[in-house]
């Protein structure tokens, strides 16, 4: 027989073969099993090309949306939990070249997102992705119905440290993510838009790793979560039936607003085992006004 | 010397043919401008020893014997490629199409036997086919169906994406390109591996890999593998993939350095971003003339090429660093007008030294 026949056949069943391996070796362990709701867990719409069904995990920031650029506890320390290198004064000359350098890059890192579903913010800053977090606003009724709860809380590097600051295993998840380091070099006043002590106002300032003094355009230093992994998560053929009903027409009108619009339907148990993968583990049909708020 | 005295390459085997048809021309004009005359009975040996020559080529190696059979063989390759495209993206859409309707054990038996069942027609097509179109083809369309066999293996136990899924790309890419000395494969495995040899030093630095592209000093690692690759492959008597090693590993040392002498938030060196910056002016004059005089030396004619539009990008950028702020623009552009004449002067310098 050929070589590159036989190698080539080697490679293919030696790379399925330690692809079902990691896959067994997750599921020795659990890290998490959570319920969520089709706010955290979105439906792709269907369609002729693609019959799989995919549940997009939407996940935000606890006090603010998630693109805006202000993230409280991603502080310098966080940022140092994770390998950015913070050791240069945000007011040194080689500041803005040391950390725009380390912008440059996003890092990977574990994530913790907590599931709270009691927890949802009164107000929001404005989406103004990396300039600043906006003028705070109070959310619609329709918005804070479709926010999802699921929020990212912590970063590190050490999966077990992070379990034991978060032990419950029904609310904290620890998951795959990328971080990226948030530099601001003249951080614009906004004493006089947001009112002292609101929520956003307060996010803005923690922000800051130096305290923020009579001039509010202090340097600047942040962390962000950018992504975490997998943001879609396949739904086996045996969970499917209850998905496959409810799932949106590709093309249909309106089809993202006509997702949000209405209250949650379905929910989904995950299970996330030992290297942090989740998988499908139920579907529920929701009644419809369950009281899911 | 006759095609059964040694292993040629198909490579090979049209030099020869090709060398064989200047001969003639040359021979004819030699003879009519009265040169050269050869008895009819040495022409008539030297014909029938080329003819059968030629004859052997055609039947071991499909060989292209005129300029037509030449241009018909460009036409094929393209067909081929463009073939191979239709053919792996038919497979994704296919797979996508039904997958949803099949249970997971069922998935992952379909995904795992497309690339063997590509592999066995690979096979089959090389046993029958001179040529290797069909064989190209097929290879091609197993390589997309093992990539898509992970990736979807992945996606359906939803995995965090790992820079190791493009070692075994790679290596099922050169496997291919080894087994049936198809060069494309080899183009493609050198590009995934040189991926993967990148995303690994990212990985190894903390960063997430799929960024590897932001960081490229590790594209100049592999590219300096791939310059050790193609020296090996030409001690072992494979020229043809030796030039494939060859230019991709000079794009790969010289491209990222147009990037780490402009930026130094592009590297991994802890100094100060000017250092930085100065280290890699040198490091891409060096490697530059490096890559121009080896072209010159041995006659490369692609890395010539490479390591020219690569000093011309060089220059451009440095001068517009230097130049742009405060000088009057068609000055700038005359003064890139009159470094081009340089670069052209300079060139023809050394190939009236080297003979080439």
């Amino acid at each position: 027989m050929h070589r590159g026949l036989l190698l080539s056949i080697a490679i293919v069943l030696l790379a399925n073969a330690a692809t079902l391996a990691l896959v067994a070796l997750d599921r020795q362990g659990e890290e998490a099993t959570i319920t969520l709701t089709e706010r955290e867990l979105r439906l792709s719409p269907a369609g002729l090309e693609n019959t799989g069904i995919a549940l997009s995990l939407e996940w935000r920031y606890p006090r603010t949306i998630r693109h805006a650029g202000s993230w409280s506890w991603f502080d310098r320390t966080r940022l140092e939990d994770v390998g950015f290198d913070c050791s240069v004064a945000l007011d040194a000359p080689e500041a803005k070249q040391h950390y725009r350098r380390q912008a440059f890059a996003p890092r990977a890192a574990l994530v913790v997102l907590e599931y709270r579903p009691d927890a949802v913010p009164d107000a929001v800053e404005a989406l103004q992705p990396f300039e600043g977090a906006g003028e705070p606003r109070q959310l619609t009724e329709e918005e804070r119905r479709r926010l999802p709860r699921l929020a990212a809380v912590d970063v590190g590097l050490d999966a077990g440290q992070l379990r034991s600051r978060y032990p419950d295993r029904s609310r904290f998840v620890i998951v795959h993510g990328t971080v990226q380091l948030i530099y601001r070099p003249e951080e614009p006043s906004r004493s006089s838009t947001a009112p002292a002590g609101s929520a956003p106002a307060q996010a803005s300032a923690d922000a800051r790793t130096s305290p923020p003094g009579p001039a509010a355009s202090l340097p600047a230093l942040s962390g962000s979560v950018t992504m975490v992994y997998p943001s879609q998560i396949y739904v086996p053929k045996e969970h499917r039936a209850i998905l496959e009903e409810l799932r949106p027409k590709e093309g249909s009108r309106d089809l993202y607003w006509a997702i949000l619009s209405h209250r949650p339907r379905y929910e989904v148990t995950l299970t996330w085992g030992s290297r942090l993968e989740p998988r499908v583990t139920g579907v529920r049909r929701l009644a419809s006004g369950s009281g899911e708020e | 010397m006759q095609p059964g005295d040694r292993p040629w390459t198909r490579e090979q085997a049209q030099a020869r043919v090709d060398r064989i048809r200047a001969f003639r021309d040359e021979l004819a004009e030699l003879e009519s401008a009265g040169v050269l005359r050869l008895r009819d009975e040495e022409r008539n040996h030297l014909a029938a020893h080329h003819d059968e020559l030629l004859r052997l080529l055609a039947a071991r190696f499909d060989v292209d014997r005129s300029e037509a059979e030449k241009q018909m063989s460009l036409g094929m390759r393209i067909a081929s490629f463009l073939g191979a495209l239709a053919f792996s993206i038919a497979c994704f859409l296919f797979f996508y199409r039904f997958w949803g309707l099949m249970s997971v054990p069922l998935q992952g038996a379909i995904l795992s036997a497309a690339p063997l069942l590509a592999v066995a027609g690979v096979e089959v097509a090389a046993r029958r086919e001179k040529t290797l179109y069909v064989a190209s083809i097929l290879s091609l369309v197993a390589f997309a169906c093992f990539v898509l066999d992970i990736s979807v293996l992945g996606s359906i136990f939803n995995m965090a994406p790992s820079a190791f899924s493009l070692l075994p790309w790679g290596l099922f890419a050169l496997a291919l390109a080894y087994g049936y000395r198809l060069r494309l494969l080899l183009l493609i495995g050198i590009a995934v591996s040189g991926g993967f040899v990148a995303a690994i030093l990212a990985d190894a630095a903390g960063l997430d890999w799929t960024a590897f592209a932001l960081r490229p000093e590790g594209i100049v690692a592999a590219g300096l593998l791939a310059l050790a690759a193609a020296a090996w492959e030409e001690r072992h008597d494979r020229p043809a993939f030796a030039q494939v090693y060859r230019l991709t590993g000079w794009v790969a040392v010289l491209l990222p350095m147009l990037f780490l002498c402009q930026e130094a938030g592009f590297s991994y060196l802890p100094f100060g971003a000017t250092a930085v910056e100065r280290l890699y002016d040198v490091a891409a004059v060096v490697a530059g003339a490096a890559a121009l005089w080896t072209g010159i030396a041995r006659r490369r004619l692609g890395v010539v090429n490479t390591a020219t539009l690569f000093a011309s990008l060089f220059l451009f950028l440095k001068l517009y660093d230097w130049l742009w702020d405060w000088m009057p623009r068609y000055l700038f552009f005359f003064l890139v007008g009159l470094l081009a004449l340089g670069v052209l002067a300079l060139l023809q310098r050394l190939r009236r030294r080297l003979g080439m």
